[in-house]
């Protein structure tokens, strides 16, 4: 049986009707074609799902979307308006963090929630915040650039 | 200059807001999401399958199976054995085996009908390992297949025997294993397929082989090959595995038939695991035989390969095994004997190297042997071997490039190799290797160039098509750096299309490290004819020779008239829309001067052989086993540098991959059975597991690749389990000769040593 729920995704509400089985990544993916949220693994292992719940990063597939009713969900596609980068994103490109781009976007999601939460530079809590996203591609030391070029320039901005 | 500068991907912005698509991704009015129903039994007759429940359920649109499809054995390209069905309708040969497929309105509707089959099965005596699939009463798992044997290579050069039964040689004998590991790939196997009106097949498949997965397709649905057209989307990540024909593909595609209607199928992590294709594990007896003064004399390699229960790719894998290594070091004598061996195990696929992390595995152990025994610095030994640029080694293969020295050397430069060789600390240690790659391997007889179109647009901008597939590596940046190049046009004004069998031409995909060579030299030579029409358009456009023009900054100019000049857009717009003119559109076509490698004769496979020395530190917790690798030094000749950001970051990856494949990962079966199908339990590196490492270049130049440059992508990871174990070894005095190395492995090593002690 599919039930309607409300959701609230990038600042818009929507209407839908789900099984109540159904994960957050599957209806942000199927039905709302937010195809940014990628799902690498369905089980909580990679971080490639990640989305803010409320500001926190989440991995969606271990969320059920009947339960986000009432949340704020923010996807990747919601982090800057249509042709622009946060200062996230434009560091992940300046320093080549990018290669497939899959893990890209839990990545960036994941790490925006660390520099939100973490305002001072501390690799401990940066690789900590990042543990759980797996990346194949660049052997994770130019993502770990990027997210500490970030955060200098935010702590400049701070000032 | 685009060439040689540090520039992201040309499609990172779009990925970094989540705006790229991918297979996994792709949506179609009315489409239908397919599931592949596995085979529980590791081997076992099929004896009949029912597919009426699963019918009745509702949302279920079709159900096909091994009996609705063309009976067809294919196999990958016709050169390889031809063992496998779309769907298996006779037996299934392990876990996991594809027997039926379903088409449903949503992902747990098909889930549901899967469970609705009624399968019966005879279940037969499987064989997991080596011992077993070779013993003389073992079951067979194709009956054309005596033995459990699926294929052999064998050869002798020089005189071997004579070579090892010189007075006063050093000798070395020892046996290795490797494990399954997975490529762990972020984005799954998955296709998307439809049929048009007029009959004929598109699949939508994030692989990186489009020509030929369409031949595959054509010859397991028996359709004409130009009734398929394969279109590649962005890939998120393959290391080489996305290469063959899963039998999703065939099942997907009968599924869209039989619906009329579009159908996507996606694998699951777990599928990955249970029916992906896999690094092959092996089992290498090897021997090295080496004069007093340290110069290697002779090899005999006796190699087993567990390729599961398909053939697939595996014969081509036998080959570069068989070869590649030889050509490192100078080394006058081989001799060769390999065989694939079927097992009830999932089939295995191309990973990162094809077979070279494991051989590398080997032969670069038993140069620290016989530097031990020879009281030599093993990177002296190593140095001394060494193959230098202008060799043509045992096989053949012609060095016209080699930076294996200069890179050795750079190694023990940066490591501090001598001075921390000298003041040694307890339970820490260093370890050394290096290794050769191919790039552009010939693998057939008939066409293996690349061909790339290029097309000047009138405001300027450049279109690439090649058959050549990007899937997260940099391909299309490469290509668009080349071509901005040579055309002095900016890089964002160069676009690069995906494969898309329709538009682009025949192209042998990007595997074996050959992309920037053959494929970037295709980019080159079509942006160079493009160039020359420029300036013949620009010589009609002034009434000018060709020879009095030029090209710069994007720019066409009369030669010391500066008030003749016009943009590349002007003139390709003049072009255009003057009579008898049209529009700039160039091909490119390169084709290499190599031979196919042939164990009984000398070739020369590749266009260009890459290198690269690496030096691992490590420190070992005798009381817990645990290794932390202090730093990796790692020097790589892939030619000129075309983009050093890209390169760092293919390096660093592949080290990655190697670390885990030595230390973590592995795909584990307890009698048959995979223990752990995730990335956790598979031991899969995350941010904590990547030490510091420092990536540096050698200054070579290759004559035959573009501006200089040969293939980087598979350098990092195969000396990677040679030096991590070697360092090992001079931390605790324990030589490691099968992988992974966990910490329970040392600690029990270390146990036993203070017993014997």
């Amino acid at each position: 049986m599919k039930q309607p729920i409300v959701l609230n995704v990038n600042g818009e509400t929507h209407e839908l009707l789900v099984r109540s089985t159904e994960t957050l990544a599957s209806v942000l993916r199927g039905q709302l074609l937010l195809t940014g949220t990628k799902e690498a693994c369905g089980v909580g292992e990679c971080g490639a799902c990640s989305v803010l719940i409320d500001g926190r990063a989440v991995n969606s597939c271990l969320l059920l979307a009947v339960d986000m009713e009432g949340h704020e969900i923010v996807t990747i596609e919601g982090l800057a308006p249509e042709g622009e980068l946060t200062p996230l994103q434009e560091a992940f490109v300046e320093h080549g963090a990018v290669h497939c781009g899959f893990c890209t976007p839990g990545m960036i999601v994941t790490a925006t929630d660390y520099l939100r939460n973490s305002p001072r530079h501390d690799r401990g809590a940066l690789k900590r915040a990042i543990e759980g996203n797996v990346c194949r591609c660049t052997g994770y030391v130019k993502i770990v650039e990027a997210i500490e070029d970030a955060q200098a320039r935010l702590e400049v901005d701070r000032v | 200059m685009a060439v040689g500068k540090p520039v992201p991907v040309v499609d990172a912005r779009a990925k970094v807001s989540g705006r790229t698509q991918y297979t996994v991704d792709l949506h179609r009015p009315g489409m239908l999401y397919g599931k592949i129903l596995r085979s529980p039994h590791h081997h076992a007759r099929v004896v009949s399958i029912d597919t009426s429940a699963a019918l009745h359920i509702p949302g279920v649109k079709a159900v096909v199976t091994g009996f609705d499809l063309p009976r067809v054995r294919y196999g990958f390209g016709w050169r390889h054995r031809q063992d496998m069905y779309a769907l298996s309708w006779d037996k299934a040969r392990f876990k996991g085996d594809e027997i039926a497929a379903v088409a449903a309105v949503d992902e747990s509707t098909a889930a549901e009908a899967l469970q609705a089959i009624v399968v019966e099965y005879e279940p037969l005596p499987p064989v997991f390992d080596f011992d077993a699939a070779l013993a003389g009463d073992a079951p067979l798992l194709h009956d054309d297949a005596p033995g459990n044997i699926a294929g052999t290579l064998a050869f002798s050069k020089g005189d071997v025997d004579a070579a090892f039964a010189e007075p006063d040689v050093v000798v070395v004998e020892g046996t290795y294993e490797t494990q399954r590991v997975h490529q762990c790939y972020m984005e799954p196997m998955g296709c998307l397929a439809e049929w048009s009106p007029d009959g004929r097949l598109t699949m939508y498949i994030g692989s990186m082989n489009t020509s030929g997965i369409r031949w595959m397709l054509a010859n397991s649905l028996e359709l004409p090959i130009s009734r398929v057209r394969v279109v590649q989307p962005n890939v998120g990540g393959s290391f080489g595995s996305k290469v063959t024909n899963a039998g999703l593909y065939p099942a997907t595609a009968w599924l869209a038939k039989v619906t009329g209607r579009p159908v996507r199928t996606v694998y699951t992590r777990e599928e990955e695991y249970f029916a992906g294709r896999p690094r092959v594990n092996n089992r290498i007896w090897l021997k090295t035989a080496a004069r007093r003064d340290g110069s290697l004399l002779a090899r005999e390699v006796k190699l087993l390969n567990d390729v599961g229960a398909y053939v697939e790719m595996a014969a081509a894998m036998l080959e570069v095994m068989s070869h590649r290594s030889d050509s490192l070091y100078r080394i006058p004598n081989i001799r060769f004997d390999g065989r694939m061996v079927y097992t009830n195990k999932s089939p295995i696929g191309a990973y990162r190297g094809f077979g070279n992390p494991q051989m590398t595995f080997a032969y670069e152990e038993q140069l620290d042997r016989i530097a031990r025994e020879l009281d030599m610095d093993p990177l002296e030994l190593r140095l001394k071997n060494a193959s230098r640029q202008g060799d043509v080694s045992v096989h053949g293969w012609e060095l016209k490039s080699c930076g294996y020295p200069q890179a050795l050397e750079i190694v023990r430069e940066r490591s501090g190799w001598v001075q921390k060789r000298a003041e040694r600390r307890p339970f820490r240690g260093l370890g050394v290797a290096g290794t050769i790659h191919e790039g552009d391997d010939r693998h057939s007889t008939g066409f293996a160039g690349s061909e790339a179109t290029l097309e000047i647009f009138e405001d300027g901008r450049v279109s690439i098509t090649s058959g050549e597939g990007e899937f997260g590596q940099g391909a299309h940046t490469t290509f668009a750096q080349i071509a901005a190049e040579v055309l002095t046009v900016p890089l964002e004004d160069v676009s690069v299309r995906f494969p898309d069998t329709d538009i682009s031409a025949y192209a042998l995909g990007p595997w074996g490290s050959r992309i920037t060579i053959s494929g970037g030299n295709a980019v080159r030579y079509a942006a160079e004819a493009a160039r020359n029409q420029l300036l013949e358009e620009a010589a009609v456009m002034w009434d000018v020779r060709t020879e009095n023009l030029g090209i710069a900054e994007g720019r066409v100019f009369v030669e010391g008239d500066p008030e003749r000049s016009s943009t590349v857009a002007e003139v390709a717009k003049a072009a255009l829309y003057r009579l008898n003119g049209g529009v700039i559109r160039t091909v490119g076509k390169e084709e290499p001067s190599t031979s196919m490698m042939n164990p009984e004769i000398q070739s020369n496979p590749c266009s260009a052989y890459s290198f690269a020395a690496q030096v691992a530190e490590v420190t070992v917790d005798p009381d817990t086993g645990r290794v932390t690798i202090e730093g990796i030094w790692t020097a790589n000749d892939c030619g000129r540098v075309l983009n050093p950001l890209m390169a760092d970051a293919q390096v660093e990856a592949s080290v990655l991959q190697g670390i885990g494949f030595t230390l973590s990962e592995h795909m584990e079966y307890r009698r048959g059975h995979l223990r752990e199908a995730g990335f956790l339990g598979t031991g899969t590196p995350n941010v904590y597991d990547m030490p510091p490492v420092e990536v540096r270049y050698t200054d070579t130049h290759d004559p035959y690749g573009p501006y200089g440059a040969k293939g980087v992508a598979e350098l990092g990871q195969p000396p990677i389990p040679a030096a991590l174990a070697g360092a090992i070894e001079d931390a605790i005095g324990v030589r490691f000769t099968r992988l992974p190395i966990t910490p329970e492995d040392i600690v029990r090593a270390l146990q036993k040593k203070e017993d014997q002690a």
